[in-house]
């Protein structure tokens, strides 16, 4: 890991199923330093703070109310980087379970309907026109489409990704992304400062 | 068109400045909240706020922001003046602005610019092009920039903006009359830019002239500080000239075709031959995995040829080794037998892992993937072979035939949780004479999980047909690209000019 002294301290939380080892190689690939964190004063040392979420929305949602992580991410004000199942976790209910998340953004996350192929996997052309590689069943429907800042197109609308206030969210893994996904997380890197 | 009534503030009093000369000041009063409620009531939708203090400074004022706030609980409003860097790009974002205009910024550091419309989308940033005859200015009109208009515009293009404000220095404030040419020749030249036209607007006639000349919006200032009379008939030019919306075009699906370069490996090294015998060397796995990423692969796979359980633990390190070189997904299979063979690959750094013989002996283990490691991560690859007409199921690297119908076994394998199937014909595997479209097109009639094709791509046209033909997602290939027949980005190109997607 590269360290470097004034260099933003980047968090990836850890959680029971997801795989962090790719963002976190990500990370290191661009020369970003980053710590896996799991409990809240770790999360309170992190300068900005990434959830690459992975797996199912109750058992992920049912591990942070165990370690007692909710409270602790809904207060978080550093930057934050929901992907994937992460960024779903940031709206209020996903159908997935059904299981209740974080309510950070209004909104649910809904099942991608049978009309279109599912999961919606590979590399999709985002609204900002470039590529970058999802896989995903269930889609986030935010109440207020102000927090949607990108879209892709597969059969119907898909939000790619949204933003409120310092909560970011990214249905789409940049870590995946090759170079969409590697200017997305410095860019991200950025805020952190 | 949309008509945007300006608001210019310089120390908490609203002004004009003539041509952006701050000791040519005219005050209009200290109260922009009661103007942005006499706006919206004539009908604006949305106001253009000017930070000016900050404009000449640099220095975003410290209640600039808590001035964004109060306006936009009124109506829209798009801010700007003196933007210096991402964060407070987001302050005014999270003020509630609708958009962040950025000038300077978007000359000095185009890549800030860059990374605001990548984080907060398209519609949050409009770019503010000050021009004078044949340059565009910055730092509130003071200093040149080395920029014309059309290089400053595509250099907005480029960052993502998909909104740029234009303002002639010389007309504005002047009440001279619109460039009206200016904006028309603009427009034509960037028919994909929404173009906001600034400054020297006087007159109803004046709208219209800009309203013909297929402008998206304009900005208004001094005239409705004028005369506020004029607010009404500005304002119903929105409505005489809005353009109609063009019907709403067919949701369409941008997903691209995935070219996947397989890399058999044995031993830490890739292999590949004919009917899965034959073995010829073609390389260390980790560099042509980079050179493939390089190249514009959109995913590898990696088969385990060896597939006997004390060479587990090289494919593991494999997966790991590859994860730190590529920023694309990759796919590892071939004697995976279990679930915590599966997971010691997903946690080596695999992004999936494809199940063949095991899962066709029990089942039950397509199951267990699925629910403890995830569908999307779980793929079943079936090896098939033309028989009466049908085509069966074969193990153990096409040695045992089954006997099972691949298309029962396809739909069995989707039921139970596979997320994505990787389709192989033997009989066409290492022929290079073209995929097995019938199986594909069969298969992929039955499942709606993607389905990659592949054994037999020979020539460019083999590949167009496993998508076209064949209806394949994704279409994978070893030795055309190992020996260098041709590159991933022929086969891409070759799709692109059969009008199929793909990430070029």
């Amino acid at each position: 890991m590269i360290v470097r002294l004034h260099s933003p301290q980047i968090g990836i939380l850890r959680s029971s199923t997801g795989n962090i080892g790719s963002i976190e190689r990500s990370l290191q690939r661009l020369g970003i330093a980053s710590c896996v964190v799991g409990t809240a004063a770790e999360i309170g040392k992190t300068d900005g703070l990434i959830f690459p979420g992975a797996g199912a929305a109750l058992p992920v949602m049912n591990d942070l109310k165990d370690r007692c992580l909710v409270e602790v991410l809904r207060n978080y004000s550093k930057p934050f980087l929901g992907i994937c199942l992460g960024m779903q976790l940031l709206f209020d209910t996903s159908e997935e379970g059904p299981a209740d998340c974080l309510g950070i953004i209004r909104g649910k996350v809904v099942e991608l309907p049978g009309t279109v192929r599912k999961p919606h996997m590979g590399w999709n052309r985002l609204s900002t026109g470039e590529y970058a590689y999802f896989v995903h069943s269930f889609v986030c429907a935010p109440t207020d489409s102000r927090v949607i800042t990108i879209t892709v197109q597969h059969g119907i609308e898909i939000v790619a990704a949204v933003r409120k206030e310092n909560f970011f969210g990214l249905q789409w893994h940049p870590e995946k992304s090759g170079e969409t996904g590697d200017r997305f997380l410095s860019f991200f890197v950025r805020l952190c400062k | 068109m949309q008509v945007i009534p300006a608001i210019d503030v310089l120390n908490g009093k609203v002004v004009r400045l003539a041509q952006g000369d701050y000791a040519r000041v005219t005050e209009y009063g200290d109260d922009p909240l009661s103007l942005a409620r006499a706006y919206r009531r004539a009908g604006a939708k949305r106001v253009h706020l000017v930070d000016l203090t900050a404009a000449r400074t640099g220095n975003l004022g410290g209640c600039f922001p808590e001035l964004v706030r109060a306006l936009t609980r009124e109506v829209e409003v798009q801010a700007g003046g003196g933007i210096r860097d991402l964060k407070e790009v987001q302050l005014l974002l999270d003020a509630g602005a609708s958009a962040v205009v950025i000038g300077t910024l978007l000359l000095r550091q185009p890549d800030v610019v860059r990374s605001a419309v990548t984080l907060f989308g398209k519609e949050s940033i409009i770019g503010a092009l000050d021009v004078d005859g044949a340059e565009v200015r910055i730092a509130g009109w003071r200093q040149g920039s080395a920029f014309d208009l059309r290089s400053a515009v595509r250099l907005a293009r480029e960052c993502g903006l998909r909104r740029i404000l234009v303002t002639d220095i010389r007309r504005d404030g002047m009440g001279s009359g619109p460039n009206s040419g200016l904006y028309a020749a603009l427009k034509k030249q960037f028919p994909g830019l929404d173009i906001t036209a600034s400054g020297g607007v006087r007159s109803v006639s004046d709208l219209h002239v800009l309203s013909e000349a297929r402008l998206d919006a304009v900005v208004v200032g001094k005239a409705l500080l004028e005369d506020p009379s004029l607010l009404a008939s500005f304002m119903g030019v929105q409505e005489v000239f809005s353009p109609v919306d063009p019907p709403r075009a067919e949701r369409g699906d941008d997903l691209a075709i995935r070219i996947i370069p397989c890399l058999d490996v044995t031993g830490g090294r890739v292999v590949k031959g004919t009917s899965f015998g034959n073995l010829r060397d073609a390389g260390d796995p980790v560099e042509l995995a980079k050179r493939y990423c390089a190249e514009g692969a959109d995913e590898l796979v990696f088969l385990d040829i060896t597939a006997t359980s004390d060479g587990r633990d090289t494919v593991v390190e494999l997966a790991s080794r590859v994860a730190d070189a590529v920023n694309i997904p990759f796919t590892i299979g071939g004697g995976v037998r279990s679930v915590a063979d599966a997971r010691s690959l997903l946690e080596a750094g695999a992004d999936k892992v494809a199940v063949n013989s095991a899962a066709v002996r029990d089942p039950s283990l397509l199951e267990i993937m699925a629910n403890e490691l995830g569908s999307a991560n779980t793929v079943c690859a079936i090896d098939a072979r033309r028989k009466d007409g049908g085509w069966t199921v074969l193990v153990c690297g096409g040695r045992d035939d089954t006997g099972i119908d691949a298309m029962a076994w396809a739909e069995d394998a989707e039921r139970r949780g596979a997320g994505e199937l990787l389709v192989t014909s033997f009989d066409r595997d290492g022929t290079g004479t073209g995929f097995d479209t019938d199986l594909l097109a069969r298969i992929r009639e039955k499942v709606s999980v993607p389905v990659i094709a592949s054994g037999g791509g020979g020539s460019l046209g083999t590949f167009v047909d496993a998508v076209r033909l064949g209806r394949a997602d994704a279409v994978l290939a070893a030795s055309v690209f190992h020996f260098g027949t041709f590159s991933v980005r022929d086969v891409k190109t070759a799709l692109r000019d059969a009008s199929f997607p793909v990430r070029l």
